[in-house]
């Protein structure tokens, strides 16, 4: 397999241990440039902007999910933080900066979910010391600092997955107006957050702007909204669903036409498929939600899903009970153009009509070390590498405008394949804990570049950008035959004779010709 | 160095130094790199093609006999006795540290196949191994013709291996095939440039001119004494000899003329016959005869010698250096960018390659600087993937990197050359 060195890196000291999903790369100032946010298990958000550290973050508890997105549905990027002990907490760069520091921030805190808590809240303690650290956060003037806008207990066990969808790649997709669908689970134009648990259940959650200070101001005034940093609502639970298994990863997926649904990884190659949606014309199962009743009254439409497991590579596994990761909505290039026309052309999803009637790809890796790519339950290609992939993430490498599937392994060893199957491979001499791929900013006033970001196990973050891949395959130079044919041109030889000799021409001549005009031939 | 995109890279579990990569020419044409990593790991690397056109990398371990646990290798070098078939010849000198005594044991161990063959098998020729005890500590392993003449007529010409060393001699070893064995060649005649010297050889290199009627020889040593030299190898007599100091370790001296030879390439078709009797009338004659000496010293900036034939070293330039902490470490002397002249490519430890190119009225500037993953031991620059384009390949303390050309640049680099075969044509026509 092709392998390469990378040499343009940056490393931040960053101490503690992150899970997978405390590690994003987002904008969370809507500067339009990317930042890093990593998490650790001591409470510590840090995000990395350009070289150098721009903020600390201290919660009390572990943090498992790091998310940036459009979550509140307004056009504005905000970082959510996951707790262990389930709270969710929102900063964002205040609007209009300090005029009201951070005074109603314990304002947001209720108890939204009428489930069952499982853990004992010690909710008020963390309020304090949250606001504590948060106001002395806010001395340092110079640099807009990102507040907390929100806190809430979100009903929860130890640890949360927060679904890469929302938040991951809504920068990158926001210069051609597609993020709106981002994180769109349930196909309404508005962001969920989806969490899945470890004790098997994944849950959906949407913010709603509470009643007395409803949605409508908020887009009265257009962007400037005053009083942001406190702000007036909740998440409130859509469904909950129940996996078999414990949960690997859960991603977002579109099929042909368009409709969303959300794939969650079970263990052995499998994946469970849900289909949530606001209209009616999906069948129903008995899969329903369960938190629905408790929901929120302003969520008028009946939403309904439709859950199937599918057991795609299980023939395959050595391992039935091996973990495994999945990835949705892999763009392809031949359906660009008609992603573009869609964005255009229409707004309304049943108008756009495909021209091919096959879904996006998506990917599945287990910890075993296999790689399937899966376009409409059928697999595409797997590969098996002797490494545990415990880490799946997409990015067009080459920018060809297709996407590449970045995987990582414990050791280190990242594969970057294309969806012909071609790979390239990357060793990072050292063990990670937590891999993410993406785009970064290093300069606010340069485009954003490829990064590999890895978090090891010696206290640092080592981020590799500019990946110098145009191509991921490798092959001999061949000249252009016409262009050579000239050389052969000769009084009563006839272009296609000229042509004829190049092409009969055995590949060591040709060989030696090349070489003889590229090194021998002065100009 | 734009130009040049990452084709490949593959780990060496140990760090090699500057004498353990070589590259294998098979007479079909095609090359394969052998790279040696001081802890007794050999591995060859080659190029593939699959049958969609793929360039598939492949690295096989080697595992060369007679090389003890333990052991480590110093240096490694390769030739093919053959022009036309493929009877290859591999050195490698190695250091075995024995448990008794605080005695070191080292060896030339000469590996070969024992006939000429069309298939080159490595790992048949890894097995068959001739050793050459030493009594002193191998360095710099080179290989060279031997030329012997009667009468103006050459007699003999043979390929014969140098090997420098800690007894501040340089040896020859040649094949003694009768007996199945290599020697050191007792007699001093027939080198008799290679005299003792007051610290070790670190590098040496040798040089013949196109009748091999003579041989320009340059050597450096660990403090900073350089010579060179010009031998007449019908007489064996030393034409001239200069020698020079400089204050630090000199990591490299390499002779090379400012022009290669014409091609030898035809093809039996009027069209291209043509062009290339235009390729060679493109060159001056003068141009040539003439050799340039590249000194790569460690610390202070590299020096080229002009025209060596004519002033010795005399006619001297410093090549600039951007930093002076590094440590120059290698040198290559090449034209990657196609326009006719040689640039000086340069690595140092500081993880980076400068390019060094000759403008003709600033002289030779530092153009460019290319990062690479680690301290740069080794640069060659070689067809390994057997399109005819030459791939710049690093030898690094982690590993080996393959550089292939961009595309793109090389067909408008084709085109603008082959423009300038074709056009003249038509301007002669019309007169």
């Amino acid at each position: 397999m092709r392998a390469i060195s990378l040499v343009k890196r940056i490393k931040f000291e960053f101490t503690g241990n992150v899970v997978r999903d405390a590690l994003t790369l987002g904008d969370i100032d809507n500067d339009g440039c990317n930042e890093l946010i990593v998490g650790n298990q001591n409470g510590e958000v840090v995000i990395f902007k350009g070289q150098e550290k721009y903020q600390t973050i201290i919660q009390s508890h572990f943090v498992s999910c790091v998310a940036v997105g459009n979550i509140l549905n307004d056009n504005r990027n905000v970082l959510i933080i996951i707790t262990a002990d389930g709270w969710c907490y929102l900063y964002a760069i205040p609007e209009r900066q300090t005029e009201k520091l951070g005074s109603n921030l314990s304002d947001g805190v209720e108890e939204v979910d009428g489930q069952n808590q499982s853990t004992s809240g010690s909710g008020s303690v963390e309020t304090l010391s949250n606001t504590d650290t948060t106001s002395t956060t806010k001395l340092r003037e110079k640099q807009l600092q990102l507040i907390c806008i929100h806190q809430q207990r979100i009903p929860a066990n130890a640890k949360f997955y927060l679904t890469k969808a929302i938040g991951r790649d809504n920068f990158l997709h926001s210069h051609n107006f597609q993020n709106i669908l981002l994180g769109d689970v349930d196909g309404d134009g508005l962001n969920e957050m989806v969490l899945g648990l470890t004790d098997r259940v994944v849950r959906s959650y949407r913010w709603i702007n509470s009643l007395d200070k409803p949605n409508l101001k908020a887009t009265e005034f257009g962007m400037i909204n005053e009083s942001s940093h406190d702000l007036q609502g909740k998440f409130v639970a859509l469904n909950k669903w129940e996996c078999a298994n414990q949960i690997g990863s859960i991603t977002l997926h579109h099929s042909w036409d368009g409709r969303a649904s959300l794939l969650i990884a079970q263990p052995g190659g499998t994946f469970m498929r849900i289909r949530c949606s606001s209209d009616d014309s999906v069948y129903q199962t008995g899969f329903e939600s369960s938190a629905q009743s408790s929901s929120n009254d302003s969520q008028s439409e009946n939403i309904s899903s439709a859950v199937d497991y599918q057991f795609l590579g299980i023939s395959r596994m050595r391992n039935q009970n091996i973990s495994t990761e999945i990835l949705g909505d892999l763009k392809s290039p031949n359906e660009d153009s008609t992603e573009k026309s869609k964005s255009t052309s229409s707004i309304e999803k049943s108008e756009t009509s495909r021209s091919t009637s096959s879904g996006r790809p998506y990917a599945v890796a287990t910890l075993d070390g296999t790689i399937m790519l899966v376009q409409d339950e059928i697999i595409l290609w797997a590969i098996a590498v002797d490494h545990q992939v415990f880490a799946l993430t997409k990015l067009d490498v080459t920018g060809n405008g297709s996407d590449d599937i970045v995987v990582c392994s414990w050791d280190g060893q990242t594969y970057i394949l294309d969806q012909e199957k071609n790979s390239v491979r990357f060793h990072l001499e050292e063990p990670v804990q937590a891999f993410t791929s993406g785009y970064y900013n290093l300069n606010p006033n340069e485009p954003a570049v490829t990064c590999l970001v890895y978090v090891t196990f010696k206290n640092t973050i080592i981020l590799y950008y500019d990946i110098p891949l145009k191509d991921l395959i490798c092959k001999k130079f061949e000249p252009d035959i016409e262009k050579l044919s000239e050389l052969f041109m000769d009084e009563g030889r006839k272009p296609e004779e000229a042509m004829d000799i190049v092409r009969n021409m055995d590949k060591k001549t040709k060989q030696e010709l090349v070489d003889c005009l590229l090194y021998k031939v002065n100009i | 160095m734009e130009q040049f995109k990452d084709a490949h890279y593959f780990y060496i579990p140990s760090q090699g130094n500057i004498y353990t990569m070589t590259d294998l020419k098979l007479a079909n044409g095609t090359k394969k790199l052998l790279v040696a990593s001081l802890k007794r790991e050999i591995f060859c690397f080659e190029y593939q093609e699959s049958s969609t056109g793929l360039l598939i990398p492949t690295t096989k371990e080697i595992s060369f006999t007679y090389i003890p646990n333990g052991a480590e290798i110093i240096s490694m070098d390769a030739f093919n006795k053959s022009s036309t078939n493929n009877e290859f010849v591999i050195g490698i000198t190695i250091i075995k540290n024995s448990n008794d005594s605080d005695s070191l044991e080292t060896y030339l161990n000469i590996y070969s196949e024992w006939e000429e063959n069309i298939d080159f098998d490595i790992e048949n020729i890894a097995q068959n191994c001739l050793n050459v005890e030493l009594n002193f500590i191998p360095y710099k392993l080179l290989h060279t013709y031997l030329v012997t003449w009667q009468n103006d007529e050459m007699v003999n010409k043979e390929i014969v291996f140098i090997l420098s060393g800690s007894d501040l001699q340089v040896h020859v070893y040649r094949e003694y095939s009768s007996d199945h064995v290599y020697k050191e060649l007792e007699s001093k005649d027939y080198f008799p440039e290679f005299s003792k010297t007051q610290s070790p050889v670190i590098w040496i290199d040798v040089y013949y001119t196109q009748d091999l009627t003579e041989r320009i020889t340059s050597f450096c040593c660990e403090c900073g004494y350089m010579k060179l030299l010009r031998v007449d190898t019908k007489t064996n007599k030393v034409i001239y000899n200069f020698s020079t100091r400089f204050g630090n370790y000199i990591s490299k001296v390499q002779i090379f003329p400012e022009k290669d030879a014409p091609s030898t390439f035809t093809l039996e078709t009027g069209g291209l016959i043509k062009c290339l009797s235009k390729i060679d009338e493109t060159r001056g004659a003068a141009d040539d005869r003439k050799l340039n000496l590249v000194v790569v010293n460690t610390i202070l900036p590299a020096v080229i010698f002009h025209d060596i034939l004519e002033y010795g070293l005399t006619n001297y330039v410093t090549l600039p250096r951007h930093d002076t902490t590094s440590i120059l470490t290698c040198c290559e002397i090449a034209d990657i960018d196609f326009d006719g002249e040689k640039e000086i490519l340069i690595g140092n430890s500081a993880e980076e390659i400068m390019l060094l190119k000759h403008h003709h009225n600033k002289g030779w500037c530092l153009e460019e600087l290319k990062k690479i993953a680690a301290p740069v031991l080794g640069l060659k620059y070689v067809d390994v993937s057997g399109d005819g384009v030459k791939e710049l390949v690093i030898l690094s303390m982690k590993g080996v990197h393959v550089l292939q050309h961009d595309f793109g640049c090389l067909q408008k680099v084709l085109d603008s050359k082959i423009k300038s075969l074709t056009m003249p044509n038509i301007a002669e026509l019309k007169l």
